[in-house]
């Protein structure tokens, strides 16, 4: 490991050690405990010496390690304050509290300081790492200023059930004069809507993912694939995929557990998103996203 | 009908996305405990990881699981995945691995790319035709300029071996060279013609050329293939649609030569 860095910055294979262990403990360990000796030694070959020889010296307290990080990664912390803030003045704020959270402002038992230097692992890369503190730094101060509170998405679909439950949000038959089959209709809209958060939690996480990535946080294809380390291709299939498998499990809920039959759930599944279309037209003339998905869609 | 029930679903799944979105908005004005949401988030490590693809297998699908249910988290992964342009480098390996050899012979013969693929293949034809042509003709041109060199010596040695202070010299060694053989080489030049080596007519043909300069392009010499068809190289006079022409020419001229040195000039235009 540290034949491996170019610059080692004086440590020695005990300072280094624990470093190691740990995070062969959080990645591999703690997942597989009985782990061949031949996953350990890829794994530690696979870590990024130099930066994690770095951050090491840094956490020593060595003065030299420390203006090389600051020289070599300050343009990088002040992108990311940038990205994470919505002005100028927030994100050079958040690019100075950065290296005071790096350092650590309080003391461990052993006498050094308790910062943030002590969770890089060496995995990823260091820069890349220092994004990820800036961000959630930033997401971490803006829930205290607007005290804006994150809710479970898991929780906000048992809401959107028992929401579908009580009250009536899609309406197949909205333009209907008759006001029995407005009623039906709307209750065949909500019984629909809570199948459809039923069966997107009973999704695997993986597609779970995609779909929150594609339909919940408005991605593109390539961006969502992306994320999941796929080829736009092939997150499209696998959303063509999940697209057939949602209507199967949608059409088994309703017909096993709300009695319907199958002639009744196509015709709901049509109506339903005949109304749907004509709602959402006037969202696309309004919100670009939207008009950048259904291009996608339509592509 | 399978596309029907795509966007059918994609309809749903959009107004769900939006429901939950106001659903998310309407819960947080309510108010709610945040500390012990965010004691089960990622830390910076392992979400850089994940971002950057270099987490293991079954923490990779830890991180998954919790991603697919945790909005900040993945806001954070998905700046961090910009950030790395992990979308610039997916793409070149996904194109060459997912692509089966039926599947891009496919590709390769669809309408799209045969548009573009016939055109060129028919230019690239024309042209190689007309390459092939250019160099037959060249070609046949160097056989004449190339023999030459070859030839001089011979006709010196003719030269030597024929009477000194002769005006005509070609006509000379041509005269020599067939008279002094022409009981012995008859018969072998006979043969050699029946065969259609064309050895023997070769020296007359050589000595044509040692007096034709420069060398006359191909078809005007194939206009005069039957006047005088041993001026032709020996390419041409192998060719099957001429061979017959000239092989009823040749044993015209050599019938003369047997009865007096040959002269092409001489050779009667009607014959």
């Amino acid at each position: 490991m540290l034949g491996r860095a170019t610059d080692s910055h004086g440590l020695t294979a005990e300072t280094i050690t624990p470093r190691v262990k740990s995070a062969v403990d959080k990645y591999i360990l703690r997942d597989d405990p009985q782990a061949s000796a031949e996953v350990i030694q890829d794994f530690i070959d696979k870590l990024q010496a130099d930066d994690l020889c770095l951050i090491v010296a840094c956490e020593q307290g060595n003065q030299k390690a420390w203006t090389d990080l600051v020289e070599r990664f300050s343009a990088t912390v002040r992108s990311a304050a940038r990205s994470a803030s919505s002005n100028e003045e927030g994100a050079e704020d958040l690019a100075q509290s950065i290296w005071a959270e790096l350092h650590g402002l309080r003391v461990r038992e052993d006498g050094k300081p308790a910062g943030k230097l002590a969770y890089y692992s060496g995995r990823g890369s260091l820069a890349g790492w220092l994004r990820a503190v800036v961000a959630q730094l930033a997401i971490d101060q803006h829930r205290k200023q607007s005290r804006l509170v994150q809710t479970e998405e898991d929780a906000d679909f048992d809401r959107i059930i028992q929401h579908g439950q009580d009250e009536t949000t899609w309406s197949g038959h909205g333009a209907s004069p008759n006001p029995e089959l407005q009623i039906s209709a709307k209750l065949a809209g909500a019984q629909m809507q809570k199948a459809l958060a039923e069966s997107v939690k009973q999704m695997s996480a993986e597609d779970r993912l995609l779909v929150k990535l594609y339909y919940f946080d408005g991605l593109r294809l390539r961006e969502a694939g992306a994320v999941l380390g796929v080829h736009e291709a092939t997150a499209s299939r696998r959303l063509t995929r999940i697209h057939a498998e949602l209507r199967q499990q949608v059409e088994m809920f309703l017909i096993e557990r709300e009695g319907w039959t199958q002639p009744e759930t196509a015709q709901a599944f049509s109506e339903v998103a005949l109304s749907l279309e004509a709602d959402i037209e006037p969202l696309l003339a309004t919100e670009p996203v939207l008009m950048k998905k259904e291009n996608e869609v339509a592509g | 009908m399978k596309q029907a029930n795509n966007n059918e679903v994609d309809l749903l799944l959009r107004a769900l996305a939006r429901e939950r979105t106001s659903a998310a908005r309407q819960s947080g004005s309510d108010g709610g405990d945040a500390e012990n949401i965010s004691s089960d988030h990622l830390d910076a490590d392992e979400l850089n990881s994940y971002a950057e693809g270099l987490a293991p297998a079954p923490a990779r699908a830890r991180y998954t699981e919790h991603l697919a249910d945790c909005a900040a988290c993945r806001s954070v992964v998905v700046g961090l995945t910009q950030a790395a342009g992990v979308a610039n480098r997916l793409e070149a390996p996904e194109q060459t691995r997912g692509a089966g050899f039926w599947q891009r012979l496919g590709e390769f013969l669809s309408p799209k790319v045969l548009g573009y693929a016939i055109p060129a293949l028919v230019l690239a034809a024309v042209i190689g035709i007309g390459f092939v042509a250019l160099k037959q003709r060249e070609g046949t041109q160097f056989v004449a300029q190339n023999e030459r060199p070859v030839e001089a010596p011979l006709a010196a040695q003719n030269k030597s071996d024929s009477a000194p202070g002769s005006a005509a010299q070609p006509q000379a060694s041509v005269q020599n060279g067939i008279q002094s053989g022409t009981t012995s080489e008859l018969p072998r030049e006979k043969s050699a013609l029946e065969g259609e080596k064309l050895q023997a007519p070769l020296r007359i043909r050589d000595l044509m050329h040692w007096n034709l300069k420069p060398p006359r392009p191909l078809h005007q010499r194939l206009s005069s293939t039957l006047r005088n068809p041993l001026s032709l190289p020996k390419n041409v006079l192998k060719s099957a649609k001429i061979s017959h022409a000239i092989r009823t020419r040749l044993s015209a001229c050599k019938r003369m030569t047997c009865m007096g040195p040959i002269v092409p000039e001489v050779i009667p235009r009607n014959l």
